[in-house]
């Protein structure tokens, strides 16, 4: 464990990202503390304050460091909320499709047969299915709203943890150790959590977390197309999009800072999950 | 003047936890039409002094001091385009998986012209006669047509026999062998082994045939080299190392082949393991496992000489 | 090689049979299907009269029957905002999402491919590193948010480029292309570079992890021992043997491409069917939303095919029905 975090520290600019990731973690979990407004209250907002650019002091004595938008929302805060949305989507739409991608992927490199081969067929055929039009008509026919959206997410995600977790199952099935613990009285279910889990997870956290970027990647374009959540919770996709109309008149402020936020965080997971990607590959180990 | 001269060549590994010398100090010379058979174990350092002959050592590995000449040119320290002029040319590699080394997107045809294209100007149709001409002399039947086969479509031994045609195509001075045979089936091993010495007899070129199998090199070398540790430890003519071996650790190798036990007897092995490159200890690195060893290994043993015979051991067996 | 063929027609034909049920079911399964064809404020007479056309009182397998055999006639039913057949909807747009996607994925493979081999031939190199930096970013950024900043910085700032829509058309075989004229690419340039930047991301990746594989290995160790320059060794060998996975890709991507122009249409107003289908959405015209949920699977189908029937083209292993020993 310790050379594994020594070999990743190695890594200045994946280093970085984690602390950034963490960094964006901590500042969503405090953000009901350290947020200058409730951007939910919809009491509190003024519309005179709307549109106003970065450092203007509001009507309620707050100085609004990064502005305001077009509803007089202080944007620093409706941004922490923001990555609080999203990084809440993101981390649920990520969980619920490993549990059950993994759980497809092990049942079907466990179940052999036609099971094997027809879920795999599915698993493969979702796969070549961008996740954007998949989470797009389920949105479409879903609905608005939380769960709606966490189900397209899903949807359009697990297919991937399913793939990983059967190509490592597979791989550790066939491997000389796993015979030998079939031969023994253990319970295949002991096999499969004692031994292939274990065996299964560096992969799965390596696409575990490209997949939770993406998820909230996704979450953030759908909210921008205005399929996401309702406008009185606004994620940062939402925000981008209120803020678009604005551009072109030179306050892009309502749009360029709740998009830097999104970039920083998504960005960051990705280094990460790069830096473990290349820790894990045994292949371009030299 | 000898075609080859290597002097105190020594090659390292920079890595993460240490300087490992894969290839510490080897020193030796070969002729014009020699055949030399580099043995030793995995991790002796074989095959990456073939590599640092011809320049091809893998990072993080480098060549880090000694000489070799070759045909009076010094290769340690040559830059990478003349280098690079002598490779294919002059000084050319076989290697163990040819089903590994041919492309297998490309016809042998292709791949073999770019070969021939890398060190002459010629025209396709030139290109494709040279090479049918090698794989003629390789035994390969039909040539011509099978220049536009892929190597899916040829056995493992004649995969190998086009690697070797490729190798043979400018018709070099010396050709380096890293287990060529390993990867084949034993009846092909045999044959190839003979056609190669053949060859090499007949167009006068040098071989370092490098392998792990001392039968192998007890068919096609002239001479031997026995290498442990990145040293060489004895060199001399085949027969004769082989039948009254000088160093511990030949009389080992000879004692531990399946043919010198008698049925029903205990396979002999020699004890221990083969060391970490990393920890090596001071003096003799075969001193650990050799059961002449005492006090005075701890040093560098000397090199014992006899006439063309060699050993580095403070205990050498009887002539 | 025929029965290679014929073996992915065949399986081609089953996913297709398989999605338009899937789509048929999903149809069914939601919603009234009643109101995939017509507003549903229209009077009870036209209710009345539509189901009795499309047969809706029908057992269910007769439906699907019904629906297979209009899916082939070519009728996906006429759009509820537009008033037209969904089929002539669709189509008079595809040109401009074509264009737009061709466009994409020519900027993504001319320029992702030389870049990532060479980041993969020189890994450590600054350069390299640098490749790789932009092409986490290249991946990772939302295509919505490149698009921002593309028309922030080249259509609001800079004022070089159109902040929007499509330009003047020329008429090649009845179908209108802006690419043919100047002012229309400068319409193109922005969206099209919008959309390819994750293609081009996803292929420097790609190339640069098989050409790092494929130069650590035997074929390229040989090639330099037979004394091949470098540059021959990328060209010949390296891309030759990295081009199997990267058409796959290539092939694939085209798919996503299309359905990420969806957000490009959108922020760039391009007239293209990605911007019909959120316009369809947002404005529940329900009919459009299953023709072009109709087309694209039928679209994906076949990419899938076109990019199997090529890896038998590029990977002579599979020609001649395997080797002989």
């Amino acid at each position: 464990m310790r050379q594994f975090w020594a070999e990743y520290a190695e890594n200045r600019v994946a280093l970085a990202a984690l602390l950034v990731v963490l960094g964006v973690v901590a500042a969503a979990l405090l953000a009901p503390f350290i947020a200058p407004q409730d951007p939910y209250d919809l009491a509190g907002l003024d519309l005179m304050d709307a549109r106003r650019p970065p450092g203007t002091v509001g009507s309620g004595g707050i100085t609004h460091w990064l502005g305001t938008d077009a509803q007089g929302r202080d944007l620093l805060s409706a941004i922490l909320f923001g990555l609080r949305i999203s990084l809440e989507m993101g981390l649920a739409a990520g969980v619920v499709a490993l549990t059950i991608g993994v759980s497809l992927g092990i049942l079907a490199a466990h179940a052999g047969g036609w099971v094997e081969t027809g879920v795999m067929r599915i698993i493969d055929l979702q796969l070549s299915f961008p996740p954007i039009l998949l989470a797009l008509v389920l949105v479409a026919v879903l609905g608005q709203g939380r769960v709606p959206l966490v189900v397209a997410l899903v949807t359009a995600q697990y297919a991937y943890f399913a793939r990983t977790a059967y190509g490592a199952a597979t791989a550790e099935r066939q491997k000389d150790y796993i015979e030998a613990a079939r031969a023994t009285p253990l319970s295949p279910a002991r096999v499969v959590f004692g031994h292939i889990l274990p065996n299964c997870l560096p992969p799965l956290m390596v696409v575990a977390t490209v997949q939770i970027a993406n998820a909230i990647a996704l979450e953030a374009t759908l909210s921008f197309l205005g399929l996401g959540l309702p406008p009185t919770e606004p994620s940062l996709g939402m925000l981008i999009a209120n803020g678009f109309p604005y551009m072109m008149s030179g306050r892009s402020w309502i749009s360029v800072y709740p998009g830097i936020a999104l970039i920083v965080l998504i960005v960051a997971i990705n280094l990460v999950g790069d830096q473990l990607r290349d820790q894990f590959n045994p292949r371009l180990r030299r | 003047m000898s075609l080859l001269q290597v002097e105190d060549l020594r090659t390292h590994f920079m890595t993460r936890a240490g300087a490992v010398r894969a290839v510490d100090g080897v020193s030796f010379s070969l002729e014009r039409g020699e055949i030399l058979g580099l043995v030793g174990e995995s991790g002796s350092g074989k095959s990456v002094t073939g590599f640092s002959l011809i320049g091809l050592v893998d990072p993080p590995g480098r060549v880090v001091g000694g000489s070799i000449r070759f045909a009076g040119q010094e290769l340690v320290g040559m830059s990478a385009s003349r280098m690079r002029a002598l490779r294919g040319a002059r000084i050319a590699m076989v290697f163990q998986d040819p089903s590994a080394t041919l492309n297998p997107v490309l016809t042998i045809g292709q791949q073999m012209a770019l070969a021939v294209h890398a060190h002459q100007t010629m025209s396709q149709a030139a290109a494709r006669a040279l090479a049918a001409a090698r794989l003629t002399r390789l035994g390969i039947p039909d040539a011509v047509a099978r220049l536009d086969a892929y190597p899916h479509e040829f056995s493992g031994g004649m995969r190998q026999r086009v690697a070797i045609a490729t190798a043979l195509l400018h018709q070099p001075d010396l050709i380096i062998a890293d287990e060529p045979t390993t990867a084949l089936d034993v009846s092909i091993q045999a044959q190839i082994l003979v056609e190669m010495r053949a060859l090499a007899r007949e167009t006068g070129t040098a071989l370092i045939w490098i392998s792990h199998d001392l039968a192998a090199i007890a068919a096609v070398a002239d001479r031997i080299m026995v290498m442990y540790a990145g040293r060489i430890v004895e060199s001399g003519p085949v027969m004769a190392t082989l039948r009254h071996p000088l160093h511990p650790y030949t009389r080992g190798l000879l004692d531990s082949l399946p043919a010198m036990a008698a049925p029903g007897q205990r396979l002999n092995q020699i004890p221990g393991n083969t060391p970490s490159l990393l920890s090596l200890p001071p003096g003799c690195p075969f001193a650990p496992r050799c059961p002449r060893a005492d006090a005075v290994c701890a040093q560098d043993p000397p090199v014992v000489a006899m006439h063309d015979r060699m050993a580095r051991c403070h205990h050498p067996l009887a002539a | 090689m025929p029965g290679y063929i014929i073996q992915r027609l065949l399986q081609a034909g089953l996913v297709m049979m398989a999605m338009s049920a899937l789509v048929f079911v999903g149809v069914h399964a939601i919603g009234n299907p009643i109101d995939l064809l017509i507003s549903p404020d229209a009077t009870q007479d036209i209710r009345a009269a539509t189901i009795a056309h499309y047969g809706l009182d029908q057992p269910l397998w007769r439906q699907y029957l019904a629906f297979l055999g209009r899916l082939a006639a070519g009728d996906l039913g006429r759009s509820l905002v537009f008033n037209i057949p969904v089929t002539q909807l669709v189509f008079s747009r595809l040109p401009a999402t074509l264009e737009l996607a061709v466009s994409a994925v020519l900027v993504g493979a001319l320029l992702g491919i030389p870049l990532g081999m060479w980041a993969g031939y020189r890994p450590e190199s600054p350069v390299s590193r640098a490749i790789m930096a932009l092409s986490v970013l290249g991946f990772s950024v939302p295509t919505f948010w490149v698009g921002l900043i593309l028309i922030l910085t080249f259509a609001v700032n800079l004022g070089w480029l159109p902040a929007g829509n499509r330009g003047p058309t020329v008429e090649v075989f009845g179908i209108g292309w802006s690419f043919l004229t100047l002012e229309g690419l400068t319409f193109l340039i922005l969206p099209a570079l919008n959309l390819s930047l994750f293609k081009l991301a996803l292929m420097i990746r790609l190339a640069r992890a098989g050409t790092r594989e494929v130069m650590l290995g035997d074929t390229v160790k040989f090639a330099r021992a037979a004394g091949i320059s470098e540059f021959d060794i990328l060209r010949h060998h390296v891309l030759r043997l990295i081009s199997i996975p990267l058409v796959t890709v290539f092939g694939l991507e085209f798919g996503s491409t299309l359905a990420f122009a969806v957000v490009t249409e959108t922020i760039f107003s391009w007239p293209g069917v990605g911007k019909l289908i959120i316009d369809s959405i947002t404005s529940l015209d329900r009919p459009v939303m299953v023709g072009y949920l109709v087309l694209v699977a039928f679209l994906f189908v076949t990419l899938n095919l076109v990019v199997d029937l090529s890896y038998a083209l590029l990977d002579p292993r599979l020609r001649r029905g395997g080797g002989r020993v």
